[in-house]
């Protein structure tokens, strides 16, 4: 039998990240599966147009909903990413840089997205 | 650097560990390519905003066979990268006495009875949509 023992990790970046995958993944399962539900088998692909993106966005609670869906699932993508990466990377120097693209990259995308939804469907 | 990811990728083909290996690669593969839809994704549905004249033209994309199939491809990775995905944070956050070889493999061989079993109704509406059925 094992007994149970609690060990202090120090709270660096990699263990943030290993956490962080854990949690959002939890939050993720649920959002994902209902926005995907409802997009792809109720309203599907076929029937899907700007009009009806319109009429999403006008709901408040739709763009909360879509703004927090990017913001985990694209942070959850790009740690994931660098945990992947990083198995090939082992260098201090590659690592730096492989960390400094990936926070442009994942703020870039994000913006774009996330002003995207709070600008709303342009007329 | 190139010497890390020749012996890396090289090391995950060789290495002989079964359904489990198969998994964790396939929770990498699945990632990456629901990564890459994603960033797709953000881009595409942006147009709303950005470019609006051109979001039904791009959208107008998945109304083809190849939008129906990379469709179908999605639907398997994201299925499957939850339900493995679920399995492992549930391990290691609740039930890190499951990490042990029996719980462990019978809980890999159920993550693909599952993801497979979500998928074919998802696979079957997505058809019956492209079709015009429903």
């Amino acid at each position: 039998m094992t007994s149970n023992r609690r060990l202090q990790i120090k709270p660096t970046l990699d263990v943030t990240a290993w956490k962080y995958m854990r949690l959002s993944a939890i939050l993720l399962i649920p959002m994902v599966w209902f926005h995907t539900i409802f997009t792809t088998l109720i309203i599907g692909a076929e029937n899907t147009n700007l009009e009806l993106v319109a009429a999403r966005w006008a709901t408040i609670g739709w763009r909360v909903y879509d703004i927090l869906l990017l913001a985990f699932a694209f942070s959850h993508g790009i740690t994931g990413l660098r945990q992947i990466l990083f198995d090939f990377a082992t260098s201090t120097t590659a690592r730096k840089a492989l960390n400094i693209l990936l926070l442009l990259f994942w703020l870039a995308l994000s913006a774009v997205g996330i002003l995207g939804i709070i600008g709303g469907v342009a007329k | 650097m190139v010497k890390n990811i020749v012996n890396g990728v090289s090391g995950l083909i060789r290495y002989k560990g079964g359904i489990a290996h198969y998994t964790f690669l396939m929770h990498r593969i699945s990632g990456l390519g629901v990564l890459v839809f994603l960033s797709l994704h953000i881009l595409l549905e942006s147009t709303a905003h950005y470019a609006p004249h051109l979001y039904d033209i791009l959208n107008s994309g998945l109304r083809t066979p190849v939008g129906l199939a990379a469709e179908i491809i999605m639907a398997f990775l994201v299925i499957f990268h939850g339900v493995n995905g679920f399995r492992i944070a549930y391990f290691d956050l609740f039930h890190i006495d499951l990490w042990t070889p029996h719980p462990a493999l019978h809980s890999v061989r159920a993550t693909w009875i599952i993801t497979i079993l979500l998928w074919f109704p998802a696979v079957i509406i997505m058809a019956l949509h492209s079709f015009h059925i429903i």
